[in-house]
């Protein structure tokens, strides 16, 4: 039975619309506290070193500094799953831009002009330049203290190298599969770290009140995660920690850690609690903070002469930089989803999270995923070529699907999505069929590209999601999550589910913008693709309850029976006299009687949610229940090559993903579309270039390019609706995952348009025409 | 942010602006002319230039000045915007409008682009190629000068001199042209080439640019260009290696595929321009 929804599948205005447009929303940097100090970083011109001397004396005296203070004065080390970060730099620096010293000062421009005049003496160390370097016998190590450091049970660092974490992946027989191969294909994936290119810089205030509790603003997609972390770190009561975090300009998973928090904490407390702001411009966003992971990758590949996959050994190394970060999960992830969407009964994986003198790594939007996901699409290319097999019916022979198993042996349900039917959408979209090279004249070429994408949130066991639900006199609820506004627009699909729960429209749900973690619901944070998913449900289930509240109270209003009572459109009615009803909004805050008599009270429906029968992995075999939900996709895509210099332009890109239930028909599509954007850009330009001595050249804006307007390809979005039947509506997780297949499908269509397999990115006119001119 | 204090001051006239500039040289200050500013505002934000003086000229008629009549004169304060919006050069506005971006144009200067800290300086390329002159005033007064004396590598500048304008001789409006750029990756990018050539009878020149250190054009690649008794690829190669030791190799591109994109320029600029 077709149901009529007043709310989802809607494309409704979205409830941040006309603060953005309009520019009136505030974000964390828009905030100016009375009294707030300023900072200003000492930064290493080094990639490794070691500190020798800080002389802070010339930049002391500078009018209005209040303070300068090197790593000696934080003897402390934090981290999200593994503390090997000193909140600045102690004894050595391990990359290149790595706070050594901070400035605290009245202005931003006293703060900047005396960092300038802090001298710092350093011994130049030798580089860690690739995680194969870090892994070779003689490497430098660079963290020396590795077993000291305290580390969350499922990370397994390795002391002595510079393994911070090491997945293995052992499902059925390798040897045996390989035996059963016809066909092998062996070859090495890379790429170099990255950055999020997010619009708004990373800022944190961090005031400490009288009271002794701490207020933490930031632009962080992780308000609770900040807080437990501050808290076990510095020993604080969390209830003492409060977090705010403001609509976020941008986050693509580099800010779903910690990070610029703790220092401005540690600088307040130096400074008597007074407010002090730290802020990394563009450039320090650049080296300072986080980035996107590197790998590089050896695989080998077998098929029988059908082309059914029957063995794979995967390494991967993901190049982590100088610290652990999200990146040790990040590697991680990868290895739990290693297979791609495909059907493979053997395989044999180790993925690393490794140390190098590279700005470190943390979660980046597909979080492990575009990396697995390069090394499995190039694999299953170089396979079909072998076999001289079409790429497209190679990856429907093996397309995954329920009845099969993942590299962790979860056996997958009747909720997996429709990957073949994925394929032949996007091949329909960009016309498979009518070929994949074109020669248009002696120097321009078309070609074409496909790939396959997976991925399920890379979660904690426990992750959660909370839903406080409130009323107004007319009628209009309140709805309270911990889910963070990062751009992507779920506090819009929350609204609207919360709305279809009603039967109301979506302009009467008003969400609650800002999350402050001392009266939002907990909730894990906003991150993996999962919280339409999780604060979905959560939202769900608060309206059931509120539901039942009002039903409750209208009971004794109509002097019946609660199951006999209807809420919906607004209105609570009888069941079979639907006329009879009274207003919403004039019993969900109390109902007063003729006589003045009144009875039930606000109205508060809470729900909640958290990940059910998720397990840890073996650290053996990586057997275990880590995924939630598997959202499956294919991607195609079409470049014109012009093969005399390499310069290229994309022309079209398909992608098809199986949702389950689309909630907000444009936001699903712009999400899906921003992603592909983002991994055009990533396999075509967005990695860092580095000198002899790994020091970024293209730290900046000038140097560091992202896709343009006007480099945009022809989009077509598809969605499948293979219902998740345990999700809000349906609906599963699918803002990360449009970036995955990118590289894949591109690195694909001009492997083919120059006639040799590429194997690293970013794939660049020079790169292309490097390839092409060896043929 | 721009993290320390400085004067500023936006005279009327060329006479202020040098008198302004000789006072603080002779309290052994440090005065910079200022047109755009997008150069100087990153470099003094990031601290690597320290400004005591910034003197900016678009208070100033005479680099505010554009005109194609007897001659064609373009202030060296127009933004390049307003050129690319008016001229009647076509390898002018080719050039002009693929430095940076819409936005951006608004601001950059033709002064600016040619005479900042930026090796690229695209924008001389044009006058480089068609044998343009600049204005100059400073302390000795006003002097005219060909670009092909006044410029190696930069523009050669007595101390306290500022470019007043760039001109052409009008006929250039006819000279057939051919412009080539080439970037990294981006549409919106400094060049790994930029190459200008222009075609007058029996005679080619050229002038290229993000390929070496510095913009070039040189006496003997353009007669290597015009000997028509060699193939197009024999000129061609014999050009980019008689410049072989000067390409440029960093994160933007390698020297080979620099040199590959001058040969492919060059054999492009003759097919369309040798008729």
């Amino acid at each position: 039975m077709k149901q009529t929804r007043t709310a989802i599948g809607k494309s409704v205005q979205r409830i941040d619309a006309k603060d953005k447009t309009c520019g009136t929303i505030r974000y964390t940097d828009d905030l100016s506290l009375p009294g707030m100090l300023y900072t200003a970083f000492v930064k290493s011109p080094h990639a490794h070193a070691t500190i020798d001397r800080i002389d802070p004396s010339p930049a002391l005296d500078h009018p209005g500094v209040l303070g300068i203070f090197t790593g000696e004065d934080f003897n402390c080390l934090i981290g999200l799953y593994l503390g090997d970060k000193p909140p600045l730099a102690r004894k050595k620096v391990r990359h290149f831009g790595e706070p050594v010293a901070v400035v605290v000062a009245h202005t931003l421009k006293s703060a900047r002009r005396a960092a300038k005049k802090v001298w710092v003496s350093y011994t130049p160390l030798p580089v860690v330049a690739s995680p194969k370097e870090a892994l070779e016998k003689n490497a430098p190590v660079i963290h020396d203290r590795l077993a000291d450091y305290t580390h969350i049970d499922a990370i397994l660092p390795e002391p002595g190298t510079n393994v911070a974490n090491r997945t293995r992946i052992r499902k059925g027989d390798t040897t045996a599969g390989f035996k059963l191969s016809c066909v092998v294909i062996e070859e090495t994936f890379s790429f170099p770290p990255g950055d999020h290119v997010f619009m708004e810089d990373r800022v944190a205030i961090v005031e400490i009140r009288s009271d002794g509790r701490v207020m933490v603003r930031s632009s962080t997609q992780s308000p609770f995660g900040v807080q437990s972390l501050m808290s076990s770190f510095f020993n604080i009561p969390a209830g003492k920690i409060t977090v705010t975090a403001p609509p976020v300009g941008g986050g693509f998973g580099g800010k779903a850690g910690i990070g610029i928090e703790p220092i401005a904490y540690l600088l307040s407390k130096k400074m008597g609690g007074r407010p002090v702001r730290v802020c990394l411009d563009r450039t320090e966003d650049f080296i300072c903070a986080p980035g996107a992971p590197g790998i590089e990758a050896t695989i080998r590949l077998g098929a029988d002469k059908k082309g059914r996959l029957t063995a794979a050994d995967i390494e991967l190394l993901f190049d982590s930089g100088a610290y652990a970060d999200y990146a040790v999960n990040i590697s991680r992830a990868a290895a739990l989803a290693c297979s791609g969407p495909y059907r493979i009964d053997n395989i044999k994986a180790d993925s690393l999270c490794v140390y190098t003198n590279h700005p470190f790594a943390t979660a980046y939007r597909g979080f492990g995923h575009i990396e697995l996901a390069f090394v499995i699409e190039r694999s299953l290319d170089l396979l079909a070529q072998k076999l001289s097999m079409d790429p497209l019916v190679i990856r429907e022979k093996n397309a995954i699907q329920a009845g099969d198993t993942t590299p962790t042996q979860n056996l997958l349900d009747d909720n997996t999505g429709d990957l073949k039917g994925c394929i032949a959408k996007v091949a329909k979209r960009i016309n498979w069929a009518s070929g994949r090279f074109l020669r248009i004249n002696e120097t321009i070429v078309r070609s074409k590209g496909i790939s396959c994408f997976w991925k399920a949130p890379a979660i904690p066991t426990n992750t959660d999601a909370g839903a406080i639900i409130t009323f107004n006199n007319d009628g209009s609820i309140n709805l309270a999550t911990g889910a963070v506004e990062i751009g992507q627009g779920s506090q819009t699909g929350l609204a609207q589910i919360t709305a279809e729960a009603f039967g109301i429209d979506t302009t009467m749900v008003h969400v609650v913008r800002e999350i402050i973690t001392d009266r939002a619901p907990h909730d894990w944070a906003t991150a993996a693709s999962r919280t339409l998913f999780m604060a979905g449900n959560a939202a769900l289930m608060a309206c059931e309850d509120a539901k039942l509240k009002i039903r409750q109270t209208a009971a004794q209003v109509f002097k019946c029976d609660p199951d006999d009572i209807l809420v919906a459109k607004g209105t609570v009615s009888l069941k079979n006299s639907p006329n009879t009803g009274i207003a919403l909004g004039s019993i969900v805050n109390g109902y007063t009687f003729k006589d003045g008599k009144s009875m039930g009270g606000p109205i508060i429906g809470t729900g909640r949610y958290i990940t059910p029968n998720l397990t840890h992995i073996d650290p053996v075999t990586g057997k275990g229940h880590p995924a939630l939900e598997w959202t499956i996709g294919a991607q195609a895509v079409e470049v014109e090559v012009d093969t005399s210099d390499g310069s290229f332009k994309v022309i079209q890109a398909a992608c098809a993903m199986d949702v389950g239930t689309v909630i907000h028909p444009d936001l699903a599509r712009s999400q899906v579309v921003g992603a592909m954007a983002m991994g055009i850009g990533f396999a075509t330009k967005e990695a860092f270039a580095f000198d002899s001595r790994q020091r970024v050249l293209n730290g900046s804006l000038r140097d560091f390019k992202i896709l343009r307007y006007g480099e945009q390809p022809k989009y077509h979005v598809d969605f499948l609706c293979t219902p998740q039947k345990d999700g809000p509506f349906g609906a599963r997780g699918l803002g990360e995952h449009g970036i995955i297949g990118m590289p894949g499908a591109l690195a694909s269509a001009f492997s083919r348009a120059v006639g040799s397999q590429l194997t690293k990115l970013p794939i660049t006119p020079e790169a292309l025409w490097e390839k092409g001119s060896q043929q | 942010m721009i993290p320390f204090n400085f004067d500023y001051a936006r005279p009327d006239t060329l006479e202020q602006a040098v008198t302004l500039w000789q006072h603080c040289d002779q309290k052994g200050k440090h005065a910079v002319y200022y047109a755009g500013g997008t150069q100087i505002i990153t470099l003094c934000r990031e601290q690597k230039i320290k400004p005591d003086l910034v003197i900016d000229i678009k208070g100033i008629k005479e680099c505010l000045t554009f005109r194609e009549d007897d001659r064609l004169v373009y202030g060296a304060a127009l933004p390049l915007n307003n050129i690319i919006d008016k001229t009647r050069v076509t390898l002018l506005s080719q050039t002009l409008g693929k430095i940076a971006d819409h936005t951006i144009r608004n601001r950059l200067t033709l002064g600016g682009n040619i005479m900042g800290y930026l090796p690229f300086k695209e924008a001389v390329l044009a006058f480089l190629v068609l044998d343009g002159s600049a204005e100059i005033f400073g302390p000795q007064g006003c002097r005219t000068q060909s670009l092909s004396t006044l410029f190696n590598k930069r523009v050669r500048l007595e101390k306290g001199e500022c470019i007043v304008n760039f001109s052409l001789s009008p006929e250039t409006i006819k000279t057939k042209t051919f412009f080539v750029r080439k970037q990294k990756d981006s549409p919106v990018d400094y060049p790994i080439l930029t190459a200008c050539f222009a075609g007058r009878t029996k005679s080619l020149t050229m002038a290229v640019s993000g390929v070496f250190a510095f913009p070039l054009r040189d006496a003997d690649i353009d007669s290597i260009l015009n000997q028509t008794d060699l193939s197009c690829d024999k000129r061609a190669l014999q050009a980019v290696d008689l410049l072989d030791p000067l390409f440029k190799s960093d994160f933007r591109a390698s020297a080979a595929y620099r040199k590959h994109l001058l040969r492919l320029a060059i054999l492009q600029g003759i097919k369309e321009l040798e008729t």
